[in-house]
């Protein structure tokens, strides 16, 4: 095994909703210093929220339009 | 696409939140934070907090007395490339910095993300570890969580291992066009001939290609994947696949030239601000040049076929004007402003690191080899830059040169500060006569046999204006006057419409005709619509430049040069193709 391999990465699954002291976590700078867990969850909508997502950004744009548009005077 | 954050306070009574404006490897500022709909928060009791703005990219809220605090917000996900986010009706592709908000001054934490998809979408992908459940993924900090993209929905997944490694080819578009297997056979041969460059795989989790099959082209690299779009009609011809390949050895180059050897600018990050480099010369250049001649070690390319792709890269360069004003360092300090916001004056004031960082590339290789009398190659800088910087602290533009110099066992550092620090033309001859090329020799730009003139000799040159246009319509549009051309010279300017020249109503057609015609040293009336005025300007033609910047090689080659182009470029094969 060549010595710049990374090491490997640590099995976080036991620690998971806790939190880690392990210096090895980057986010710890190696200094073994205790921090917990932020907690992300993602939502990706169903095909009837994406709709709703893209229509209000599509009344947005012909609304106030680009800098050309607004020239114009047109909707896009 | 809805996001909500659980943040532990860890007993602070006040959090501020900060979003990146940028992300690493696509070095604009892309204001991400733009696309957020709508943010809240809440306690842990479920009561709703004040969150404040405090910025473009920051909120302030009080915390309470609560171990945790909710913020919820929502992103318009609308932009398929490879530094946004999109969500539509069956996928999703998810980038860490358009995407993740942390505490400001607090950030390097562990990280946890679930996805929750929606009724019909098989998985998500993703390089972070996975976290005890489906669709649970752990970032041990944040420049992992914001390095790591995700793809959700039913991706074509192609898995092939490389030293015991799994790589998976994830594609998303493919249609009934595109052959995942059949990439992943190649992808697979690419990772192999780039692991036996550098020595070593250096990582033991899996790595990602991500194939985004838009129709566009670009890239993004990270350390444990790539982000690429693409077009799903490469799949069908060597051509194309070739074309593919060097979009893949591009970014998988990354895995070491960028992300792990990588300048001291490049990390840690700042997310809320430009973090300034003068060595993206090495970091896109160098990979740039390296991407072809890895292509052709491992077969894909043949000589003549490499030489092409380098050739292509020289006639850019020098078609631009820009060589003459911004050194490859300059370019490189200044992609925020510059590169990554080219207006119609770019061809004049911009050179670009990538392009004219591949030509570097080729004469630095060329150089060492020169110097230390073929015992040294950049092969032998990049394995021993990635001994000495791939950990911690990276690399100074300096240290870069100066263990160029002494891989090479010579001081290139003048060489070198003409090279990339100042700018001017290259010098190509010591590397030429190094390897046994030339220029082809420029064609002839004659009107013989392209409008009979009875009155003028056959051969008389061709005129030139030096100006880019587009027409539709029957309209000629000035899309860009390089400068040291008789339309710059003239004053013609980028937006104007060209209507006539010498009186004579012209198209796009009949203006390259026309100029052509009337020949070199020929001054001539061009009428324009700038704005909606018409003026007239005099325009003295000059004659169009015969350079092709073609290399091939030189039919004397000797033993020597014929052995050099062979370690170079390996075997003369162009016939690996899975």
């Amino acid at each position: 095994m060549p010595a710049t391999r990374e090491r490997s990465q640590h099995n976080f699954y036991g620690n998971i909703a806790g939190r880690t002291n392990d210096p090895s976590v980057r986010g710890n700078h190696g200094r073994g210093i205790e921090k917990s867990f932020l907690f992300f969850q993602l939502g990706c909508p169903s095909p009837l929220d994406c709709l709703a997502l893209y229509l209000p950004r599509l009344d947005d744009i012909r609304y106030r339009g680009s800098e050309k548009n607004r020239q114009s005077g047109g909707p896009i | 696409m809805d996001v909500e954050m659980q943040i532990p306070t860890e007993g602070a009574k006040e959090l501020d939140l900060f979003m990146p404006v940028w992300t690493p490897g696509s070095y604009l500022v892309r204001e991400y934070s733009r696309n957020i709909i709508k943010i809240e928060a809440e306690d842990s009791e479920g009561r709703d907090l004040d969150i404040v703005k405090t910025g473009k990219n920051r909120w302030h809220l009080d915390s309470g007395d609560g171990e945790t605090v909710s913020v919820r917000y929502r992103l318009f996900c609308r932009e398929i490339n490879v530094r946004a986010n999109w969500v539509e009706s069956d996928f999703a592709v998810i980038n860490g910095a358009p995407t993740f908000l942390s505490v400001v001054d607090d950030f390097q934490r562990p990280y946890v993300v679930t996805v929750e998809l929606p009724e019909g979408w098989e998985r998500t992908c993703s390089p972070l570890d996975p976290a005890g459940a489906k669709d649970r993924y752990l970032a041990p900090d944040y420049d992992t969580l914001v390095d790591s993209p995700l793809v959700a929905g039913s991706p074509q997944v192609d898995r092939f291992e490389v030293d015991g490694v799994s790589h998976f080819l994830v594609t998303l578009g493919g249609g009934d066009v595109w052959d995942n297997p059949r990439a992943a056979r190649n992808v697979q041969h690419l990772v192999e001939a780039q692991r036996d460059f550098w020595g070593h795989l250096p990582y033991e989790k899996p790595y990602y290609f991500f194939n985004l099959l838009t129709g566009s082209r670009g890239g993004l690299e990270h350390r444990q994947s790539l982000v690429m779009t693409a077009d799903r009609w490469y799949s069908k011809n060597r051509g194309g696949i070739r074309s593919w390949l060097s979009l893949v050895s591009h970014e998988f180059f990354h895995v070491w030239n960028g992300k792990r050897l990588r300048p001291v600018e490049l990390g840690p990050f700042e997310y809320e601000h430009e973090n300034y480099c003068p060595s993206l010369w090495v970091v896109e250049g160098i990979t740039s040049y390296y991407q072809h001649v890895l292509l052709a070690r491992a077969g894909y390319n043949t000589n003549d076929q490499y030489l092409g792709a380098l050739s292509g890269s020289i006639a850019g360069t020098q078609r631009t004007p820009g060589r003459l004003v911004q050194s490859l360092s300059e370019s490189s300090f200044d992609a925020w402003i510059k590169a990554y916001r080219r207006d119609e004056n770019s061809v004049n004031a911009l050179f670009s690191y990538y392009s004219g960082g591949a030509v570097a590339g080729f004469l630095i290789d060329a150089e060492i080899q020169r110097v230390s009398s073929g015992k040294a190659s950049l092969d032998d800088v990049l394995r021993e830059a990635y001994r000495r910087f791939s950990g911690e602290h990276g690399y100074t533009e300096s240290e870069f040169i100066s263990l160029a110099s002494e891989v090479a066992g010579e001081n290139l550092g003048p060489w070198f500060n003409r090279l990339v620090r100042q700018p001017g033309d290259f010098d190509y001859q010591p590397a030429l006569d190094w390897f046994g090329l030339e220029f082809e020799k420029p064609k002839s730009s004659t009107n013989s046999g392209f409008f009979p003139v009875p009155e003028e000799p056959v051969d008389n040159p061709k005129g030139w204006l030096g100006a880019s246009t587009s027409g539709s319509g029957g309209i000629v549009t000035v899309t860009s006057v390089p400068s040291n051309t008789p339309a710059a010279a003239a004053g013609l300017c980028v937006d104007d419409e060209i209507i006539a020249i010498d009186r004579s109503r012209v198209d796009e057609k009949q203006l390259k005709r026309i100029v052509g015609l009337l020949g070199p040293g020929k001054e001539v009336e061009v009428l324009v619509s700038r704005r909606g005025l018409l003026r007239t300007l005099k325009v003295t033609l000059g004659e169009e430049p015969r350079e092709t910047w073609r290399l091939r090689f030189r039919s004397d080659m000797s033993d020597e040069q014929k052995a050099r182009v062979g370690k170079w470029l390996g075997s003369d094969g162009g016939n690996q193709m899975n």
